[in-house]
């Protein structure tokens, strides 16, 4: 798939996924961990706050308690009077402003034997300190906790909150101290009420604003402060749970109220949202006070972040879109112009120069080999075109050259016609387009027939000139004087002298007479023909001794002779025969070609030509032909 | 006191008012009748407002109100001081009522079976009812705790008594190891002062043969004699009403709620739905219950005299049909 993009295009979809990726994991773990750090600093607050309130509700209630009991103190000190007790109570009442009432309420008989019971009791009503008996009116006070609670504990006690209908009239909890006789009998209990409408005031005056509350809770549970009012004294944190069917929220209202100190994840009793709660004691009365934040503040506070942070990271990605298509383009423009340049260059024109980029990268690299190759690949055309002109040249003229040698030697066959006392058959196959083999024959006269064969040593052009000039000279010096021996001799001061070619030519010659068979031969340095007689024989003709023609001047030739019969055939051929190498480098040999003749009797000159020949095509196989293969034969038949 | 002196005038007029008019009073006319309740507006009175929000009372030509009871509220007196015409009372407050001078009759018994108990603590050792010998127990005055009286005498165990109030702080302090109450309302309100069941022990009074039946209707002898028809129609209507909350607990409950708020007691519904499915079943007997429904048997109330004669509570009781005038002329 990305393969099929263009670099640039997948450089930049690989990049903006790769960094997208990476961004992706940064946020996350960003969210991940401002949420904790959010969460760290919410239950820090949450704890400072809490303890801070607590600490305020725990000093207005201990400053209660030590006004109740100094004037424990004083109610059992003094001899009672319930006057004195009165102004006792309204100067309590009146001097501590965070006591809305405060009672000294007594056993029956206390004053006297006739003593029904009295409860003094001060209060604040509309701004003043008023007084009541609060024994009158059926309030049955000694039922009351505030009053039987310490007489049975004996000790001081906080009550559990309570609306105190028939006495404050409001929601209170009160501080009872007992008051006993110096004989130990109980006399009483001395008391001070304060008012809960403040706690709740408190409370909402809490830096909370909309992330969460505060509420309180009393000892037994039941719910003293909360926003929501129909909870108050109606509701406990146990009766919540009940409703709800909600064990963990009992388990940590057990917490709450052994008075342990804690932060712990919350859901709302009213909102039902998902908060932490981080609760302290009150000590003094056993109240605990709890702290919710709402969990969606800290999510509001990441999301908001996550927000910034998207919108960042987004702005980024864009920006790095810019400038990931602009380093591509930088990248790939240079590459884009070479790629163009090279299929030029691939279309074969080699003149176009490739603009080079400058710098020193990788691009700039391949384009500077580019070019250095189309620099070499244009000499090496012209190079190519040179050499290809010249060897065409040469080729064309070697093929003229061959055409000229070719046509130097006799190709008719048979050459004389009418004449049926010989035959006479040859081929030469140049090892290159030009040999320096030569053959040749010639009626000197109707009766002598003039036979040579040679091998020019050195092949090409200059062999092909020095085979013509030998046979011009040797035909007209054989015309002449029709003696081989003398020829030779000519011919070898003829072409030594001329002889700055170190050039020289092997040569058999011979001159037979058509009507007796007798011939006469000499031989400059070539290899001795065969002769074949009719019966089957095969000789060799005797070697006389004579060197190379062409080689050193004023050299002597002898004459030999040898006589034929007819059916007589007499085998010419050059060193192309015998030493014609098969695959492995051996040589074809003469035995082979002994051999080869011995099978031969009574063959005519062609098939004795074609035969040897095919048999050194055989041997040689595929192996390239080394030297100029020539053969001839001449078959004499005689007059009939 | 002032109020106590209004309302005594108030309630010998209105006596006079409707005994002058009773003959006279037409089909029409609705007779009012104030009912008092033996404690605040609570679950415990769920078939009364039942009665009274579906019109079983005014049905029957009854006008009636409930009014609240509570501490020095009690029904017997109230009913003595003419300030109430009916008032729901247990059988043993009325028996000891009705010996000391208030004439009073049953119109129907409401509770059957006894929910009393007791809840003790079990870290304080307390594990059977042999522990709370020499014990600080916290008991209801007299005569509610002729029970706990007789159970105590039966088993020969001796308790230090301590009085209790309306509220169970005392014994959630630490104050006695054990205090009395109600299945269906102290144990729950125990349980919602965050003390796990298993931190106490109960023992049902039922359980230990000294069950008694506790709410009933009643009104003062002369009352019903002059209207015994409304009487015995108010009777009716209650027990229509008890049926009705029985069989929709959710609307009594609702209902109940209603008169909790409205008269500023404190009550949440958690409570509530526990106290009316508590006391339920001890109102409306279950198939194989001893008791039917409304009705006193001659049975438990032999033993409640007998209970109370053997405590010294009581010197004399009325025969039955007396203590029930209803039932009695029912009879064939």
């Amino acid at each position: 798939m990305l393969r099929r993009l263009s670099i640039g295009a997948r450089m930049t979809v690989l990049v903006l996924a790769a960094s997208g990726g990476v961004l992706c994991l940064i946020a996350g773990y960003g969210a991940h961990r401002s949420r904790l750090v959010l969460k760290d600093e919410l239950e820090a607050k949450a704890r400072a706050l809490g303890a801070a309130t607590a600490y305020h509700i725990e000093a207005v209630e201990r400053s209660v308690a030590k006004t109740a009991e100094g004037l424990a103190m004083a109610v059992s000190a003094l001899p009672l009077r319930q006057a004195e007790v009165d102004d006792l109570l309204t100067r309590v009442v009146g001097a501590n402003a965070g006591v809305f009432g405060s009672a000294a309420a007594f056993e029956p008989g206390v004053f006297g034997p006739k003593d029904p019971g009295l409860a003094h009791y001060a209060m604040r009503r509309s701004g003043k300190v008023v007084l009541k008996n609060l024994a009158e009116g059926g309030y049955a006070y000694r039922t009351h906790d505030w009053y039987f609670l310490p007489k049975e504990l004996k000790r001081p006690v906080w009550s559990e909150p309570y609306f105190d209908k028939g006495g404050g009239d409001i929601l209170m909890a009160t501080y009872s101290v007992p008051v006993w006789f110096k004989d130990g009998r109980f006399m009483g209990v001395v008391t001070c009420d304060v008012s809960l409408a403040w706690l709740s005031k408190e409370l909402s005056s809490l830096p909370l604003g909309e992330q969460g509350y505060a509420f309180l809770i009393s000892k037994i549970g039941t719910l003293i402060a909360h926003p929501t009012r129909q909870f108050l004294m109606n509701e406990s944190i146990f009766s919540l749970a009940q409703e709800r069917d909600d064990l963990a929220l009992r388990e940590l209202g057990r917490r709450m109220v052994r008075g342990e100190t804690g932060f712990v994840p919350f859901r709302s009793f009213t909102t039902r949202k998902d908060s932490y709660l981080a609760f302290c004691p009150i000590p003094s009365t056993g109240w605990s006070l709890g702290v919710v934040f709402y969990k969606e503040a800290i999510t509001a506070k990441v999301n908001a972040l996550g927000r910034t942070q998207l919108f960042l990271g987004l702005m980024g990605i864009l920006l790095l879109l810019v400038l990931v298509l602009w380093i591509s383009r930088s990248i790939t423009k240079p590459l884009k112009e070479l790629d163009a340049a090279t299929r030029v260059l691939a279309s074969g024109d080699l003149e176009t120069p490739l603009a080079l980029p400058t710098g020193d990268d990788e691009v700039v690299h391949l384009s500077s080999s580019f070019e250095a190759m189309r620099l070499d690949l244009k000499k090496h055309m012209a190079d190519l075109q040179a050499t290809t002109a010249a060897r065409e040249r040469v080729s064309r003229e070697l093929q003229i050259a061959h055409n000229i040698q070719m046509s130097l030697v006799p190709r008719t066959f048979p050459p004389f016609l009418g004449r049926e006392d010989f035959e006479i058959f040859a081929v030469l196959d140049p090892a290159r387009e030009i040999g320096g083999d030569l053959y040749d024959f010639l009626l000197l006269d109707p009766f002598h027939l003039c036979v040579i064969i040679g091998d020019v040593s050195g092949k090409g052009i200059p062999a092909a000139l020095f085979m013509a000039v030998t046979r011009s000279f040797l035909r007209a010096f054989l015309r002449e004087e029709p003696d081989p021996a003398a020829a030779l001799a000519r011919l070898n001061n003829e072409l030594a002298s001329q002889g700055d070619t170190n050039m020289f030519v092997t040569l058999f010659c011979t001159i037979i007479d058509l009507r007796t068979g007798e011939a006469r031969f000499t031989n400059g340095g070539h290899n001795p023909p065969y002769l074949l007689r009719a019966g089957g024989a095969l000789e060799s003709i005797p070697l006389i001794g004579g060197i190379v023609v062409g080689a050193i001047p004023d050299m002597p030739y002898k004459a030999g002779e040898f006589q034929l019969a007819p059916g007589d055939a007499l085998v010419l051929y050059t060193d192309g025969v015998t030493e014609a190498e098969d695959r492995g480098g051996g040589f074809f040999g003469e035995e082979r070609a002994e051999a080869e003749l011995r099978t031969l009797q009574g063959a005519n000159a062609e098939k004795l030509v074609k035969s040897i020949r095919e048999k050194v095509a055989a041997f040689a196989e595929d192996a390239q032909q080394s030297d100029d293969i020539t053969i001839m034969a001449f078959k004499y038949l005689g007059l009939k | 006191m002032r109020r106590i002196v209004t309302s005594a005038l108030i309630a010998v007029l209105l006596a006079t008012v409707t005994g002058a008019g009773a003959s006279k009073a037409g089909p029409g006319a609705p007779l009012p009748i104030r009912l008092i309740l033996q404690w605040a507006h609570q679950a415990q009175f769920a078939g009364y407002y039942v009665a009274l929000d579906k019109g079983f009372y005014s049905a029957r030509g009854l006008d009636v109100s409930l009014l609240p009871g509570g501490p020095g509220r009690a029904p017997a007196a109230l009913l003595g001081e003419g300030e109430a015409e009916a008032g729901t009372i247990w059988l043993t407050d009325a028996l000891v009522a009705r010996d000391h001078g208030v004439p009073l009759v049953q119109l129907a018994q409401i509770v059957n079976r006894s929910n009393l108990m007791l809840v003790a603590w079990k870290n304080k050792g307390i594990g059977g009812l042999g522990d709370l010998e020499g014990r600080r127990v916290s008991l209801w005055g007299s005569p509610l705790d002729a029970p706990f009286d007789g159970l105590f005498r039966a088993r020969g165990l001796h308790v230090q008594r301590v009085p209790q109030y309306d509220s169970v702080n005392l014994f959630l302090r630490g104050g006695v190891d054990a205090c009395s109450g109600m299945s269906y309302n102290e144990a729950n309100r125990i349980y919602e002062a965050g003390v796990d069941s298993g931190e106490v022990t109960a023992f049902a009074l039922r359980d230990l043969g000294f069950g008694f039946p506790e709410d009933g209707l009643y009104c003062l002898e002369p009352y019903f004699k002059a209207h015994r028809q409304e009487c015995e129609a108010l009777a009716a209507a209650t027990m229509e009403g008890w049926r009705e909350a029985a069989r929709d607990p959710e609307g009594a409950l609702r209902l109940v709620m209603r008169y909790a708020r409205s008269s500023h007691v404190p009550a949440n519904e958690a409570h509530m739905r526990w106290m009316l499915a508590t006391i339920l079943p001890s109102i409306l007997p279950a198939p194989g219950d001893p008791w039917t429904f409304g009705h006193l048997s001659g049975d438990d109330y032999a033993r409640a005299v007998d209970l109370l004669k053997g405590q010294g509570l009581i010197h004399h009781a009325e025969p039955p049909s007396v203590f029930r005038p209803s039932e009695a002329s029912d009879a064939p």
